[in-house]
């Protein structure tokens, strides 16, 4: 058996070589690509989730009435990545909060004015899948609030279930001062960092306007 | 052969070389430009988000204090508050949050506030190329117009008791959310007739009080009258640069009118001049039962008008016989003496009861409903004012607040505030108000507050 020729092994060398370079190279490049391409994909949801959230809390603000099943679709359709539906990935949480003073009490006939200097919800609605998550502020008791979200100040006045609960470490309002509040949760089960805001595979982003 | 093996020494390593280079010098910097700054795109929308909320805010703390320093200073330090709530302490490992708010007077009856806010962004990859933050800042600025609001108030006897007593209690309330010595805000109430109580005004809310205090629920429903004479308000104060609005608050359909009539050569009237006055009948057909000051001195507060005094009206059957007023007047001119259609708009169909090309008598009511919905088309048009030497104010949005009205009311209001949840409407003409609604009285107050919030945002 004749010995193979010097240059076919020097060629079988090299092309190990190669193999084993070329190996060393993709066991860095790739992960670093698959992690830029998953920090990305996770960046544009989260900008998605917080530009929904920052318009419709703006126009909230503005008077928008939500309660309509019109200008609900607008703020689904302002969503491009999440499905903001009864079973969908996102959910956006309206509240209108009131720090209560006397003269609301008056004016409402509650003079003894049980929730006078308490943040109070004044309004709730909910767009999108509301099992996803609820408000960090508390959940006013369903019976309280009206078809359009609104919560009477009859009610608002008197009712201890209605105080926004820890509202008041987010910013103190002045008496007879509304704030509008907008939480979203978005759902991302599949990409999952921490350092975006992420609970649980999701992002829950506030807004206060 | 030892050239052969020279050049296979030198290929060898080739690819890791190549391959490592490409990696530390265009793929990791690549990606480490692209980690870096979208983070600073994310911090960057965040703060931007935060600093339109408490700009906005800020707007609307304008509205909070007792004179314009104390305003701005309520409009600063809320923005301040606000962008702290909104941009979490070290969100994404960023520092040095600064945050400046600065309330100014863009125009003469324009305000503004303007957020700023920046962070330090330290960097993650970038800072192998010896960059190692950067600053990321946002600004954003809203506005607030001054407010000028007639608040016109139906005192009518339909709401004496509770209702009288929540409809005051909530008509504080509700004044009270104005800026005083910036927002003009004025009072009408009306019964039978209509009486400019507080006149435009920056100080307003001790004197509205004060007059809200007195009010005694009596008297008709004349609404064209009050509704033109809000109008004329601000025409008088002509700021077109600020948001008018009148709000008007009723617990029923139109029931007087206020009119020019022609005595009939068989009247018992000793003085046969025409005479001016309001005449209502709260039902069709019925004849109106009296003639009534158009404008009384005591008006409102001590209670209904008398009829016209004497000696102008010396034996005219009205002031003996109440319902007898037809057999004094001739029927009623087809125009209010504000100049508001009795037929016109048509919601009514007193067009078909015309006589002489007048309106019978006793489908007078049908006239003042008519008159009420003309008086808010021409209010949202900016008609000329012939009192003001037709001057007129455009863009006035009117609100209107219901208590306890039937469908057929609502529906007038509707049409008055030209609410946008009536379609179609034959008088959609001018910005769109809306109407709002309260069943009982323990939901007046939120009613007023749901037309405060959205007048004030309005101005934003």
């Amino acid at each position: 058996m004749a010995a193979p020729h010097p240059d076919n092994r020097a060629r079988q060398r090299r092309r190990g070589n190669s193999i084993l370079e070329m190996a060393l190279i993709v066991s860095v490049s790739v992960p670093v690509l698959l992690g830029v391409a998953g920090i990305g994909v996770r960046l544009g949801r989260t900008l998605d989730g917080l530009q929904v959230t920052r318009d419709v809390a703006h126009m909230y603000a503005l008077g928008t009435d939500f309660s309509l099943a019109g200008t609900q679709a607008i703020a689904r359709a302002l969503s491009r990545d999440f499905s903001l539906t009864a079973n969908g990935t996102g959910v956006l949480i309206l509240s209108r909060v009131l720090k209560v003073y006397q003269a609301d009490c008056d004016a409402a006939g509650v003079p003894s004015c049980p929730n006078r200097g308490q943040p109070v919800f004044t309004q709730r609605l909910v767009i999108g899948n509301s099992a996803l998550r609820a408000s960090a502020f508390g959940t006013p008791p369903a019976g309280y609030v009206g078809a359009d979200g609104t919560i009477s100040s009859g009610n608002y006045c008197r009712q201890a279930s209605l105080v926004a609960s820890g509202f008041d470490a987010l910013i103190a309002l002045a008496q007879g001062q509304s704030a509008y509040l907008v939480e979203g949760y978005f759902s991302m089960p599949e990409i999952s960092l921490q350092y975006f805001g992420s609970t649980g595979g999701g992002y829950y982003v506030r807004m206060l306007f | 052969m030892s050239g052969c093996c020279s050049s296979g020494g030198r290929r060898r390593g080739y690819v890791l070389i190549f391959g490592a280079l490409t990696l530390f010098f265009i793929l990791i910097p690549a990606a480490g430009l692209a980690v870096d700054v979208g983070m600073m795109y994310l911090v960057k929308s965040m703060l931007s988000a935060a600093s339109d909320g408490a700009a906005l805010a800020g707007a609307r703390a304008l509205s909070r204090g007792s004179d314009d320093a104390a305003q701005r200073a309520n409009a600063e330090a809320t923005a301040n508050a606000y962008l702290a709530a909104n941009f979490p302490a070290g969100y994404l490992w960023s520092t040095g949050l600064q945050v400046s708010s600065t309330a100014a007077t863009d125009s003469q009856y324009v305000r503004s506030l303007t957020t700023t806010a920046s962070v330090h962004l330290p960097l993650v990859f970038l800072r192998f190329f010896r960059t190692e933050s950067a600053s990321v800042s946002a600004t954003s600025k809203a506005t607030r117009r001054d407010v000028n609001i007639m608040f016109v108030m139906d005192r009518s006897t339909s709401l004496q008791g509770a209702p009288c007593t929540q409809l005051k209690n909530a008509a504080k309330g509700f004044i009270d959310k104005f800026a005083e010595g910036r927002d003009n805000v004025g009072l009408i109430t009306f019964g039978t007739s209509s009486l400019v109580d507080n006149p435009l005004s920056t100080t307003f809310k001790s004197a509205i009080n004060t007059t809200l205090n007195n009010v005694n629920c009596s008297g008709s429903t004349n609404t064209a009258q009050a509704l033109w004479q809000a109008y004329d308000k601000l025409v008088e104060l002509h700021q077109t640069g600020a948001l008018n609005a009148i709000l008007l608050f009723t617990d029923g359909l139109p029931t007087a009118v206020t009119q020019t009539y022609a005595i009939k050569s068989s009247s018992h009237c000793t003085d046969k001049t025409e005479k001016k006055g309001v005449a209502y009948a709260v039902s069709s057909p019925a004849n109106p039962s009296g003639l009534y000051p158009w404008v009384g001195s005591t008006q409102p507060m001590g209670g209904d008008l008398t009829v016209l005094s004497t000696p102008t009206t010396n034996n005219c059957y009205f002031r003996s016989t109440p319902g007898n007023l037809y057999q004094d007047v001739v029927n009623a001119p087809l125009t209010d003496s504000s100049g508001n259609s009795l037929v016109t708009t048509g919601y009514k169909n007193a067009g078909s009861h015309l006589s002489g090309g007048l309106l019978a008598l006793n489908y007078l009511n049908w006239g003042a409903v008519n008159a009420a919905d003309h008086a808010g088309l021409r209010v949202r048009r900016g008609d000329p004012d012939p009192d003001r030497g037709g001057n007129s104010v455009s863009g006035v949005v009117i609100y209107a607040i219901g208590y306890n009205m039937d469908a057929d009311g609502q529906t007038l209001l509707k049409r008055i505030a030209n609410d946008p949840s009536l379609s179609p409407n034959p008088v959609a003409a001018g910005a769109p108000g809306r109407c709002e609604y309260a069943g009982d009285p323990a939901q007046l107050n939120d009613a007023f507050t749901r037309v405060a919030s959205q007048l004030l945002r309005l101005a934003l």
